[in-house]
């Protein structure tokens, strides 16, 4: 393919214009012309694969860069944090935030309605884009007893299958809860949510054979949230629990 | 009575009285709210953590509506303060509650990881931002060869073509901190006097990293593209 308004664009035009800073003319020519069009597409797509691998990738996370300013850190990684805080620019704009946030006293108004601050409070939803969803499989004798000793409640999240059974206790049932999967060292010392009417009601640990046990809460549909150490997280939105 | 004669509940409901005595800027005690931290954390109780969530989320929720970067979020508040209080558990669980003495100190704490949690979320959304392409994007096939690269062998990669100091560090400023011409002119005022002198030098800087057959198979360019 060949340029339709010759000459083509330069190397360093198409960078201008990838940059926003190049003429009008330019950005007409990358509009009427597919040959460098094509190569103005390709020169982003350079950039973005660039940018997308390299973003920050030496930045300690937000945590550890917060942990920091507080003098929480031990003194090689506070070395190192310190070090590396003094040449980016963006984790010194981070710490002025936090700075400013740490600042704010109770007493100050809480801002006003944005876009994000509609109440949400069905844990699913909350989650929906950041976690496994969990399916409950269906069982053989759903209309029995679900959950009950006889039928434990299979949940299918990814990677990871879910047990669930219920222990009958005098008005305080246990929740049993046993994964497995090929990763389950990942998911040992995870934390787990027993959400009801959009508000945690129970809270367990994932032990090291993948086993947690749920208490304080009422059989009626709860949402399960598993969130691991490490970041990776299971949503279960609505499972039903029969004694 | 003793603070470890009482029950979850009895600690739970005082903590949640001084709590509501401290909003309303009244005397109020920290024993409580501390030993039900000290068992929700040190000890283990999800019983007793399950009543700080409750106690503390309300609190959680109004930081995050004060952070001055909520509202450049597309998620709910309700969202961060779970991500805050789950962080929370797993930072100060076990023995390294112990670093902390007073209630202010934990608080302080929880506070952070509301912070955090959002910093965390708005670095993602940068990345996912500077990542964009259209949807008529057509991506070769050669990419997933450079797919496993991983950033320190793509950052030293790249250090090799550009043998230059100042070279090397505005390709940091764009590729890893994605600052504009403007900002890194007035980061590095003794290297480049203006804007339009970094535009210059980035424009050799791309020139040069585009030719680069290894970095053209990682972003998936074609040999045939002339770009």
């Amino acid at each position: 393919m060949t340029c339709q308004l010759p000459p083509p664009l330069s190397d360093d035009e198409i960078s201008a214009a990838l940059a926003g800073t190049a003429e009008d003319e330019v950005f007409r020519h990358i509009a009427a012309c597919p040959s460098c069009a094509r190569r103005f597409e390709a020169a982003r797509r350079f950039e973005a694969a660039l940018s997308g691998r390299l973003f920050r990738w030496e930045c300690p996370d937000a945590q550890t860069l917060s942990e920091y300013h507080l003098s929480l850190l031990s003194e090689d990684d506070a070395r190192w944090v310190g070090e590396h805080v003094s040449a980016c620019a963006s984790c010194q704009a981070e710490l002025a935030d936090l700075v400013a946030f740490l600042e704010r006293t109770e007493s100050e108004p809480v801002p006003q309605a944005t876009n994000n601050t509609a109440k949400v409070r069905s844990l699913a939803q909350l989650l929906a884009s950041h976690a496994i969803l969990g399916r409950v499989l269906p069982s053989p004798a759903q209309s029995a007893l679900r959950g009950g000793s006889e039928n434990p409640i299979v949940v299918d999240a990814g990677d990871i299958t879910l047990f669930l059974k219920v222990e009958p206790g005098a008005g305080r049932p246990a929740l049993l809860g046993q994964l497995a999967g090929s990763d389950l060292a990942a998911w040992h010392g995870a934390l787990i949510q027993l959400w009801q009417d959009g508000a945690l009601r129970a809270t367990a640990e994932v032990s090291d054979l993948g086993t947690f046990r749920c208490e304080g809460f009422s059989l009626q549909p709860f949402e399960l949230h598993i969130a691991a150490p490490g970041g990776p997280s299971i949503v279960v939105p609505e499972i039903r629990l029969d004694e | 009575m003793k603070l470890s004669g009482l029950s979850n509940d009895d600690l739970a409901r005082q903590c949640a009285e001084d709590t509501a005595r401290f909003h309303r800027h009244q005397l109020h005690d920290t024993v409580y709210c501390l030993e039900l931290l000290r068992r929700a954390l040190a000890d283990g109780d999800h019983e007793a953590f399950a009543r700080v969530y409750q106690i503390y989320e309300p609190q959680v929720l109004r930081w995050v509506y004060q952070h001055p970067r909520f509202a450049d979020t597309s998620e709910s508040a309700e969202y961060f303060a779970n991500q805050a209080l789950t962080s929370f558990y797993f930072a100060l669980r076990g023995e390294k509650l112990a670093r902390f003495e007073t209630l202010p100190q934990v608080l302080t704490y929880l506070k952070l990881c509301v912070h955090s949690a959002i910093a965390q979320y708005v670095r993602k959304e940068q990345a996912v931002f500077l990542t964009e392409l259209d949807a008529d994007t057509v991506w070769d096939d050669s990419k997933a060869i450079g797919d496993d690269l991983q950033a320190a062998e793509l950052w030293k990669h790249i250090c090799e073509l550009l043998p230059h100091d100042d070279d090397r560090l505005l390709a940091r400023c764009v590729f890893v901190q994605a600052l504009k011409p403007a900002q890194i002119a007035r980061g590095y005022p003794d290297r480049w006097t203006t804007a339009r002198e970094v535009s210059v030098a980035l424009q050799r800087i791309r020139r040069h990293l585009r030719k680069d057959p290894l970095l053209r198979r990682y972003a998936g360019i074609t040999t045939a593209d002339p770009s």
